[in-house]
């Protein structure tokens, strides 16, 4: 497709939790919790008109969803000030320094006094109304193959509480993610390359992971915004796959497309929507269909003009009626009909025609209906009216979510004017010069540059590196690698080795650096093999004990030469019959034996090295 | 009668002297004869008072120990929270409403024995300099018949202007407790940003609003300062440490800066009020510094953008449901115009435009007069740049405005001010600005002691 035509313009906004020890503005931990909750305070959404006389029209259609907002509140986990009933405490300076950290990555000037401000949220995840943030960083940017990308802005935010269910009369929140720093990071929008995109994402997540941020599902969320010339912007959220991103662009740019054809046929056509919603039950008394005949009432819009464009596809597998059963679906409907695909659903032709007539559809119209308890029903085709209309107007601003096959679907409106002022509960704090020095003096690497580093020092392959890097080991790596131990050994052990131990139920979080150093050194004088590591390592995480005594208690410390050495003997002097008969053909049968007695005790050359000797000897 | 000081009052009601009830009776008896003509106070509830100090009394009688406020009669603008009195804000949105606790700075104040008499009338919610926005009618100026009295403290200042109490409380945003003061001709002090707890205060515009003290004399200021400020748990934005009020320095070598440019927009007879001041102060070995601001025009307009943005955002709890009425519904066109202001410019669309600008003009007029004061102890110049107008007389919001402009400096800046006579005009008081580093409370203390005795 051609970008440059169709007047693409995309922009990146990236949230990623940072890893610190308490929240922005409050002494908790910044983990979540699947522990019972303590408390449950129950609040009500009521949006208030704002004083240019309109409701914000994000808050309107949450308000009539006639929301409770249920918080799950804990004594340990959380406190006070994520309810909203204490004022907050001053800022968090480690978050703050991670997030200067970032901007400093990403090229960007950082302001000189940081204001914390109260942005307005409605959807009940925040439990004052507002979500506190406040601008780090301005002016950075990227290169990419495709050219030179801005970073407009750096942003350091609250997370929003975390939304665990809903319930018939509201939604239930979870206070612990309330108040984990984030960074907000938001590209230029005027990216018009998919790649680019795509490139820019991954960049920003590999400067992301080179400081200390939180890893994981749902610690990182990238939104797209993307509009095309004759469309409407429409942000997409919930982004996990960064190689979905060209596929998610190419999909969004086909159905804003699409509903710009849509549109433009309906204009032609003088499609008109009408108010009226009729009651078809009778329409459907003896009806076959299951799902009409279950239904309290089944009630219907006539769309005038619309005939087969509600069937047209979209988006592969999505056409406008699934955009319109999105929208009826937010008022508690599991679907709707329309004439485009009827008869169907054991709906015979019959009945459609019945239908029609009943709302006094000509050719050219189109008729949705919906089967359904009335007040839900009638909720729901006022959506689906209010859907229709926007299909005249062409493509609406709307947030929606990203599937997994690359479509998205309606998720709600764009909030319109957020409101955003000073966070007056929290003195400015300044950015000194000296912080700022500090922090620029001493910048992590970039994971590339650190796999690339750690592969030419020492010796490791591509694979072991980029595990390391991956799994943020390259610390505790080059700590052990005082050693002089093989590299090659310490790193599996990091990479691999201890992840085999933890999905086996070995409990190896108990392990500290000093344990695991503790460990290598044995290796490195010599007291046990490279292979006996593995148990060691384990028994230490089960039973707590120090490495020597796991070795000794495994019975794996390797034996002096000279005990060796008399085991050996012993077994060749068992043996004599045997090594008259074969030779030097011994070595295998006595080789097994002679390592079924050491094993882990001794290294398997050594071994091998006396056996020959005392074989030899009696030959 | 020889004007007796504020503290020697309180050691005379501590050593058997003169009685809290009939300190109280003496105020009783002249708001009675005054406050219809005048209208400083909305609300007195003089049998409460009555039994607080007689309980006093009777504490003094038997030799028990009594609080550093011990028998002061106070009056309490109406924006601050004072159980069981109507905190209306002389807004008609809580005309119904009655305060269901105190004010941190009331509970210090009840702690130390003060006695709150009543509550002063003020501009609605705070928002004006003349404090003829009140619901409940304007109030006039003791010192000079027939003219506002300033604002929004107005009632405060008025009410220890008219001596119907030893000491007011006041809130000062923008020069709210200065400005009245000045044109009242008593002394007013706005403390340094955090010095006093906020808590039980309605807001205005939390970023610059502090609570402090209205008096006839530097004893009285001094007082009360001692007992309101200090670190709140309540309020997250309170210092740590209190300002230290014990600081004592003697004009001779106190070097006091004088910004031209506060001069310039000053009406001329208020400037030689002024200037004849400094003189003395110079006669007494004080050193003056001429000194450059360069950003006056700026403060204004920094000022009201930040102030409607915060005042909007405040507003929000006034929807009609939990407290009094709907406050867009009747509200007066001064809060109104702030609340629509408010609403427009905090657009997140529109921030870039006017309220990120404003907050970063801020940071640079903060930074310049910090910079200004480290060169000098004070900065001394006119409290208010004009006279106060007769009541009644219609001014456009600009004109009104332009009352605030040396005032609200210290509050973009968070440093501390305070106002105190310097002369009149024709019999109109004219006031002395004085401003400080932040913390430095006491240095601005010590020299209005020095100055109130010249």
């Amino acid at each position: 497709m051609d970008w440059e035509k169709v007047g693409l313009k995309m922009g990146l906004e990236i949230h990623q939790q940072l890893d610190t020890e308490s929240k922005l503005f409050c002494p908790c931990r910044t983990e979540l919790t699947d522990s019972e909750p303590d408390h449950d305070i129950v609040r009500n959404l009521r949006p208030t008109q704002s004083e240019l006389g309109k409701f914000d029209r994000a808050a309107f259609e949450e308000a009539m969803r006639k929301l409770h907002f249920h918080y799950e509140n804990y004594h340990e986990e959380t406190c006070l000030v994520e309810a909203d009933e204490e004022p907050p405490h001053p800022l968090n300076p480690e978050a703050l320094e991670i997030a200067v950290t970032i901007a400093l990555l990403l090229n960007m000037r950082v302001v000189d006094e940081f204001h914390t401000m109260r942005k307005q949220v409605i959807d009940g995840s925040n439990t004052g109304g507002f979500q506190r943030t406040g601008l780090v960083a301005t002016d950075g940017h990227l290169e990419t193959p495709q050219g030179t990308v801005k970073i407009e802005n750096l942003c350091l935010e609250e997370d929003a509480a975390r939304r665990i269910r809903e319930t018939g009369d509201g939604v239930v929140f979870r206070l612990d993610r309330l108040g984990i720093p984030l960074v907000e990071i938001t590209t230029d929008p005027s990216m018009s390359d998919p790649q680019q995109l795509r490139e820019v994402a991954y960049q920003i997540g590999q400067i992301l992971r080179s400081t200390r941020v939180k890893r994981g599902l749902g610690t990182i969320r990238q939104d797209l915004n993307i509009s095309i010339r004759d469309g409407a912007r429409v942000e997409v959220k919930g982004v996990q796959d960064l190689d979905l991103i060209p596929e998610i662009v190419e999909r969004e740019v086909k159905r804003q497309l699409s509903l710009v054809e849509i549109r433009d046929t309906l204009q032609e056509r003088g499609a008109v929507v009408e108010d009226k919603i009729f009651d078809v039950s009778e329409v459907f008394a003896d009806t076959e269909s299951r799902i009409i005949s279950s239904a309290e009432s089944v009630l219907a819009v006539k769309l005038r003009g619309f005939d087969g464009l509600i069937g047209v596809e979209i988006q592969p597998g999505r056409r406008l009626g699934t955009e319109m059963a999105d929208y009826a679906k937010k008022r508690g409907v599991s679907g709707i009909f329309h004439t485009d695909e009827l008869p169907a659903y054991g709906i015979t032709e019959e009945e459609v025609r019945g239908l029609r007539d009943a709302v006094g559809a000509s050719q050219g119209d189109a008729v949705v209906m919906v089967a359904h308890e009335r007040v839900t029903a009638e909720n729901a085709l006022r959506e689906v009216i209010r859907r229709a209309e926007m299909a005249i107007q062409g493509v609406p601003e709307e947030t929606r979510k990203a599937l997994p096959d690359g479509n998205t679907q309606y998720l709600r409106p764009l909030p319109t004017s957020s409101r955003m002022y000073l966070e007056t509960d929290i003195p400015l704090f300044r950015i000194e010069d000296d912080l700022l020095e500090g922090i620029r003096r001493n910048l992590p690497e970039l994971p590339s540059e650190k796999k690339e580093r750690i592969m030419r020092d020492y010796g490791l392959s591509e694979d072991l590196a980029s595990q390391l890097v991956k799994r943020n080991l390259v610390d505790e790596f080059e700590a052990l690698t005082e050693f002089r131990v093989d590299t090659t050994v310490i790193a599996s052990l990091l990479a691999y080795t201890l992840r085999e131990l933890r999905r086996e139920g070995h409990d190896v979080d108990g392990l500290g650096l000093d344990e695991l150093r503790d460990a290598i050194k044995l290796l490195e004088v010599g007291k046990i093999s490279k292979d006996a590591l593995r148990d060691i390592v384990a028994c230490m995480a089960d039973e707590g004990l120090a490495a020597e005594d796991a070795a000794r208690k495994l019975n794996l410390l390797l034996l002096a030469e000279d005990e060796i050495e008399s085991i050996i003997q012993e077994i060749v002097e068992g043996n004599l019959d045997m090594i008259s008969e074969r030779g030097m053909g011994a070595m295998g049968p006595l080789m097994g034996q002679a390592m079924g007695r050491l094993r882990g005790r001794a290294d398997g050359k050594v071994v091998n090295r006396i056996l020959r000797e005392k074989i030899q000897e009696r030959l | 009668m020889l004007k007796m000081e504020t503290v020697d009052k309180v050691d005379m009601i501590k050593n058997h002297g003169l009685t809290a009830s009939e300190n109280l009776e003496k105020f009783l008896k002249r708001i009675e004869a005054k406050n219809d003509d005048i209208n400083a106070f909305l609300e007195v509830r003089g049998e409460e008072a009555i039994k607080r100090a007689e309980e006093i009394d009777a504490r003094i009688a038997s030799g028990k120990e009594t609080g550093k406020l011990a028998g002061l009669v106070i009056g309490v603008k109406s924006n601050i929270n004072v159980e069981d009195f109507n905190v209306s804000a002389a807004s008609k949105t809580l005309e119904n409403y009655t305060g269901s606790y105190d004010a941190t700075v009331i509970r210090r104040i009840k702690e130390e024995d003060g006695i709150i008499i009543g509550m002063t009338n003020m501009d609605e919610f705070a928002a004006g300099s003349s404090t003829e926005t009140s619901f409940f009618g304007p109030t006039d100026n003791p010192a000079a018949p027939g003219r506002i009295p300033g604002g929004s403290s107005g009632g405060s200042a008025a009410a220890v202007a008219a001596g119907m109490c030893d000491l007011a409380l006041g809130s000062d945003t923008g020069g709210s407790i200065r400005n009245p003061a000045s044109h009242c001709g008593v002394m007013g002090f706005k403390p340094t940003y955090g010095a006093v707890s906020r808590q039980g205060l309605l807001d205005l515009a939390m970023s610059f609003d502090q609570i402090g003290p209205l008096a006839a004399d530097v004893s009285g200021i001094s007082l009360a300062l001692d007992v309101i400020s200090g670190y709140d748990p309540a309020d997250p934005t309170t210092l740590d440490s209190s300002p230290d009020l014990e600081v004592e320095r003697e004009l001779k070598g106190l070097r006091v800066g004088v910004v031209r440019e506060f001069l310039e927009v000053t009406d001329e007879a208020i400037d030689e009020v002024i200037q004849g001041k400094l003189g003395a102060m110079e006669d007494e070995g004080a050193e003056i510094v001429e000194l450059d601001f360069g950003y006056i025009d700026l403060c204004l307009p920094t000022y009201y953008l930040i102030n409607y943005v915060e005042f909007f955002s405040a507003t929000r709890k006034y929807d009609g449901r939990k407290y009094g009425h709907r406050i867009e519904d009747v509200c007066g066109s001064e809060v109104l115009r702030r609340i629509h202001m408010g609403s427009y410019i905090s657009q997140k669309e529109l921030s870039g435009k006017y309220y990120k600008r404003a907050l970063q003009a801020r940071s640079l007029i903060r930074r310049e007069i910090t910079g200004l004061l480290s060169h000098v102890d004070i900065i001394a110049g006119p409290t208010v740049p004009k006279l106060p107008h007769t009541l009644g007389e219609e001014l456009e919001p600009m004109e009104m405005y332009a009352y605030d402009v040396l005032t609200v400096i210290a509050n973009l800046a968070g440093i501390p001010a305070a106002s105190i006579p310097a002369g009149d005009v024709g019999g109109v008081p004219v006031g002395l600005q004085l401003q400080a580093k932040p913390g430095d409370d006491g240095m601005i203390v010590s020299a209005m002691r020095e100055i109130a005795s010249l």
